[in-house]
């Protein structure tokens, strides 16, 4: 009898067991596992924010913009602003300063694209100078290039109109002449010579009066007689307002 | 010995069961309210440092009244986040140091604000070195030195 009722027992005392397991089993899986997921997907999602920022930060340190602010004429009160992006990335210019007004700007410029931005109406005084600078969505600013521009007894500050020759070089001598294109028969603007043999690349400036086309040419003096380098002569154009006043023009003569 | 048996098996299986159900139910409840609290912490708290991270704003442009008796600065927003920003100018005229701030200033994420920072007591004057701080309330700083015009 006693026997029977032992085994009565054993037969009924698994079931609080299983009760517990499918309990625990139950917390491990209503509970625990959802509470690590949460927790991995919020990880996942900063780590891709923080990604993505380095990633922004990159590209925001890698934008280049060449800007350059000039009249639309020697007296207007408009200005234009030329962006070139000189950097690998694309860049969108969200707001162009002139000294401390600011103008919305909307313009997406590709690697090694120019637009021209503007016109800007800007409020003149005689005497002041104006300070153009452009704004990337990146938040990098780019002053103008061209510096400031100055106003005064109703016109416009001009530049000294000018181009800039570099002559690459290992050993020679040079001479390098500029020819003002629009005139017939064109007499030589400037010349320069190099005093006498010169070791490694060769610069120089030559001021011009007047904007328009000019013809530069580069000779180098091979076994007595002059010899034009490859390229030259080569037409400049200058042109103030809009565009650069200074141009520069590159002359390879280490193969010469 | 039939008087020894006290409860029945069945009576003391049952029994049993419940208590291992009540009390498995009240761990289960207590796992779960537990859990979700510490994945809501742990989110929130990521989400936190997140946007800490993810926060991008410059000062953009500075300029002062004609009178010098006001600093403008305009904070531009370049993040994803809006942000809660304290700016802080320390103007230095040759020996003379001249304090202002303007505390909590919100600028929306893509935008521009200007701020203005008042110095009636002590005005800037031309040359002024004046040092600026923009201090988001998420502890991240940028910098800007203007010069007095």
């Amino acid at each position: 009898m006693r026997t029977t009722h032992t085994t009565c027992l054993r037969r009924h005392r698994g079931i609080s067991t299983i009760l517990g397991t499918l309990i625990f089993i139950g917390v491990l899986f209503t509970a625990v596992i959802p509470m690590f997921l949460v927790m991995k997907q919020a990880d996942n999602i900063y780590t891709q924010n923080v990604h993505e920022m380095e990633i922004q930060d990159q590209d925001r340190a890698s934008e280049a913009v060449e800007a350059y602010a000039y009249p639309l004429t020697e007296t207007s009160e408009q200005l234009n602003v030329r962006v070139t992006n000189t950097g690998v990335v694309p860049v969108k210019i969200v707001r162009v300063w002139i000294n401390d007004v600011s103008y919305s700007a909307s313009a997406s410029v590709t690697s090694q694209e120019t637009q021209v931005l503007g016109p800007f109406t800007v409020t003149l005084q005689s005497g002041k100078s104006y300070l153009a600078t452009v704004t990337t969505d990146r938040g990098n600013s780019f002053a103008s290039t061209s510096g400031t521009l100055y106003f005064t007894d109703g016109y416009w500050f001009t530049p000294s109109l000018g181009i800039h020759i570099l002559v690459l070089n290992w050993v020679g001598k040079y001479k390098v002449y500029v020819y003002n294109a629009t005139w017939n028969n064109p007499p030589t603007v400037t010349t320069y010579e190099t005093q006498g043999i010169d070791f490694g690349d060769i610069e120089c400036s030559q001021l011009v009066d007047v904007e328009g086309g000019y013809w530069v040419k580069v000779v180098k003096k091979v076994g007595g007689s002059w010899v034009n380098l490859p390229g030259t002569p080569v037409p400049v154009v200058i042109v103030w307002p809009g565009g650069s006043p200074v141009i520069n023009v590159i002359a390879d003569g280490r193969d010469t | 010995m039939e008087s020894r048996r006290g409860i029945s098996p069945v009576i003391a299986t049952i029994i049993l069961s419940a208590v291992v159900l009540t009390i498995g139910s009240a761990v289960w409840s207590y796992a779960q309210g537990a859990s979700t609290v510490i994945a809501t912490g742990y989110v929130n708290d990521t989400l936190t440092i997140m946007r800490e991270v993810t926060e991008r704003f410059t000062v953009e442009h500075v300029s002062n009244h004609s009178a010098g008796t006001i600093l403008y600065v305009w904070i531009y927003n370049y993040g994803t986040v809006d942000i809660l920003a304290d700016v802080y100018a320390n103007a230095t005229h040759l020996t003379t140091h001249t304090f202002s701030s303007t505390l909590g200033t919100t600028v929306v994420s893509g935008s521009i604000v200007k701020v203005e920072a008042s110095f009636q007591s002590n005005p800037l004057q031309s040359g002024d070195q004046v040092a600026i701080k923009v201090h988001s309330r998420r502890q991240n700083n940028a910098y800007y030195t203007y010069y007095v015009p």
